[in-house]
């Protein structure tokens, strides 16, 4: 009983504690212009992703490049980083960021034409693993 | 936290293209969970640890003499600090405050921006308040019964009616039928998870706070009817909620005279809560209230003893309990790709609901989980029963145990929220400054973006892990001493223990196993 009582009373105090002290620097995204560390080419045809991987998985630290291209224009959202930016049809464009940090992100699309008109879809998740 | 219903499904085809539904524009951005699924060999380490542990736990109970009658208590009401913090001034404006919030946070609904990022509603609904509340209970006390804003009105009501009116009450003076039990929070609880869940109108700030408003309506009558405290006890659904939790908490209210207990509302109605023989009472605030100052404790005491009674519960209590247990499971469960299988499946026999599909499989699912946990719990009772040579029947093992499950499912819940709690309650910084979201920028926040790197994945991941085997080795502890002091002999007390403890390796791997499965952001609806 005793041991049980002190590891809950541990647990219940990394709950308060621990967030803090495992704070990490918000670095801030690299430069947009250059592509560099990891490239995805990702297209968007008829309102949807091309091929069928619907998840991007990479390791926290590294640099991330995602070029889109896409059929029709739209506006384009990796959630968390929140990062938006517009891609037309005639113009593909580059999101380039440091993956400072973990998790599962969703990257959405806005304003596609068809059924889904003036909502957003989503399109498929960005994966950060810890190193 | 709720589900958006996502308002069209595009390009349905097949389920290895899950992706490519769509979410109403705007609301996506409310309530997302980022977490990343727990890594398959820790599930396993986690799993594993829970049923080595549980056997070990056994191994080491059978010589361990499970008195718990009086545990170690550590009144707080010694200490100037304590006293401070219990200073009737000190909680008069505690509960100003709580107040003050939530005459806002009803305003804000009603006539705030109905952007739900940009409106202070929905984050203090279903983040600070619901998810946030969750977590103080069990683990530092029961705040809700201090805080509660129904429960202040309607007494500060009755203070000033009584100055108008000496030596009358407000209240229609109804006796509350014992028959009646939780049965009121249960039902208000059903439609409160549904619309936690289920209900698109969820993240709607003038939806949400048209919602809080009947609510209110229904509490105080309820408070009228019957009388303050006993409609809290059993009508009001959070202070019941939040009640089971805090009773792992690691404080407690008492009175340590037992007189006081006597005339308490509690126990004329024949509720068990209040009056615990010589030991005075616990966390019954009616008797604490009227107590007089030097028969009162505020106590710190070992965590998850409050889960321990020698009596059973009422069956109304048993069902609150599995249906709280029930919706923090199926509230993670609807994130997990299975999930949406079973939703695609379904969806197409549902095509004459004419858009309202999505919804209606939730609502199923939402009423189907409680009602699977209660047979589910009810067999392995009755195998407890058989297992005890009918020591005690299924019912009285039933109503027995039930809380004795509370600390996996709290275990659960933490792990499920703690990175939602402390990413997405980051929004409430920056809504603080503009709650009605008209650009305000009052406390200098307004700018604050949410810092999602504010702990990482591997830290979540042991957290959670840690948390829920802890959790499931608290509950076998207490199943096990319940079962000693309600069945005397140890050996049909043992007997009985092993369905249990059955029972509650399922319950801990399951909730492993959600926190295992990537979050889909979505299921498909109408």
């Amino acid at each position: 009983m005793r041991v049980v009582l002190v590891l809950v009373g541990l647990l219940s105090a990394a709950l308060f504690v621990a967030p803090v002290a495992a704070q990490h620097p918000h670095s801030p995204p690299g430069p947009e212009a250059e592509e560099r560390g990891r490239v995805f080419e990702l297209s968007i045809q008829d309102q949807k992703l091309t091929g069928d991987d619907n998840v991007l998985r990479v390791t926290q630290g590294e640099t991330v490049t995602l070029r889109w291209t896409s059929d029709e224009a739209t506006s384009i959202h990796l959630h968390g980083y929140d990062i938006e930016k517009q891609v037309k049809p005639e113009a593909s464009v580059v999101f380039t960021f440091k993956a400072h940090a973990t998790g599962r992100f969703p990257i959405a699309a806005h304003g596609l034409s068809g059924p889904a008109h003036g909502e957003e879809t989503i399109l498929l998740y960005l994966e950060v693993h810890p190193q | 936290m709720s589900k958006h219903w996502r308002k069209r499904l595009v390009g349905l085809g097949g389920i290895g293209a899950t992706l490519g539904w769509s979410v109403p524009a705007h609301a996506h951005a409310f309530g997302q969970r980022y977490d990343l699924p727990v890594p398959l060999w820790l599930y396993l380490a986690g799993a594993g640890a829970a049923v080595a542990l549980s056997f070990a736990a056994v191994g080491l109970f059978v010589r361990s003499n499970p008195g718990l009658h009086a545990y170690p208590r550590l009144n707080l009401l010694r200490w100037r600090g304590g006293r401070f913090l219990a200073h009737p001034f000190t909680l008069f404006v505690v509960k100003l405050f709580a107040l003050g919030v939530f005459v806002l946070v009803i305003l804000t609904g009603y006539l705030g921006n109905q952007n739900p990022i940009r409106n202070v509603t929905p984050t203090m609904v279903w983040i600070i308040w619901w998810v946030g509340l969750a977590f103080v209970s069990p683990l530092l006390g029961n705040l809700w019964a201090l805080i509660n804003p129904w429960k202040i009105s309607f007494a500060w009501a009755e203070a000033l009616y009584r100055r108008f009116r000496p030596g009358e009450k407000l209240s229609a003076h109804h006796s509350y039928p014992r028959w009646l039990g939780v049965w009121p929070g249960v039902i208000l609880f059903v439609a409160f998870a549904w619309a936690e869940l289920v209900w698109d109108g969820s993240v709607v700030p003038l939806k949400l706070s048209f919602a809080a408003t009947v609510y209110s309506l229904i509490t105080w009558f309820g408070m009228f009817l019957f009388g303050r405290e006993q409609w809290l006890r059993n009508g009001e659904a959070f202070s019941v909620a939040f009640g089971i939790l805090a009773r792992f908490a690691p404080t407690e209210v008492r009175v340590r005279n037992p007189a006081v207990c006597q005339t308490c509302s509690s126990v004329e109605y024949g509720s068990t809560e209040c009056g615990h023989k010589d030991e005075g009472c616990v966390n019954c605030y009616e008797c604490f209230n009227r107590a007089d100052e030097s028969d009162r404790e505020w106590n710190l005491r070992p965590p998850a003893v409050g889960l321990i009674r020698d009596g059973g519960v009422p069956l109304s209590m048993v069902v609150f309990v599995l249906l709280v247990l029930s919706t923090v499971t199926f509230d993670g469960f609807t994130e997990t790709p299975p999930w949406v299988k079973i939703v695609f499946s379904f969806y197409n026999s549902f095509q004459w609901m004419g858009g309202y599909e999505g919804p209606l499989i939730s609502t199923l699912g939402l009423v189907g989980f409680p009602v699977l946990f209660l047979g589910i719990y009810f067999i392995f009772c009755a195998l407890m029963a058989t297992a005890s040579d009918n020591r005690l029947s299924t019912g009285k093992m039933a109503s027995l145990f039930v809380f004795s499950l509370v600390p996996i499912a709290i275990a659960y819940h933490l792990s499920h929220n703690l990175s939602f709690l402390l990413v997405q309650g980051q929004g409430i910084i920056r809504i603080a400054s503009d709650p009605f979201g008209f650009g305000w920028d009052l406390l200098g926040t307004a700018q604050y973006r949410i810092n999602i790197g504010l702990i990482g994945a591997r830290f979540i991941w042991f957290t959670s892990v840690i948390a829920i085997v802890l959790g499931h080795i608290i509950s076998v502890y207490l199943a096990h001493v319940m079962a000693l002091r309600a069945m005397r002999e140890r050996k049909p007390a043992l007997r009985s223990q092993y369905p249990m403890l059955v029972l509650m390796v399922i319950y801990t791997v399951v909730s492993l196993w959600i926190l295992a499965q990537p979050i889909v952001e979505t299921a498909p609806a109408g």
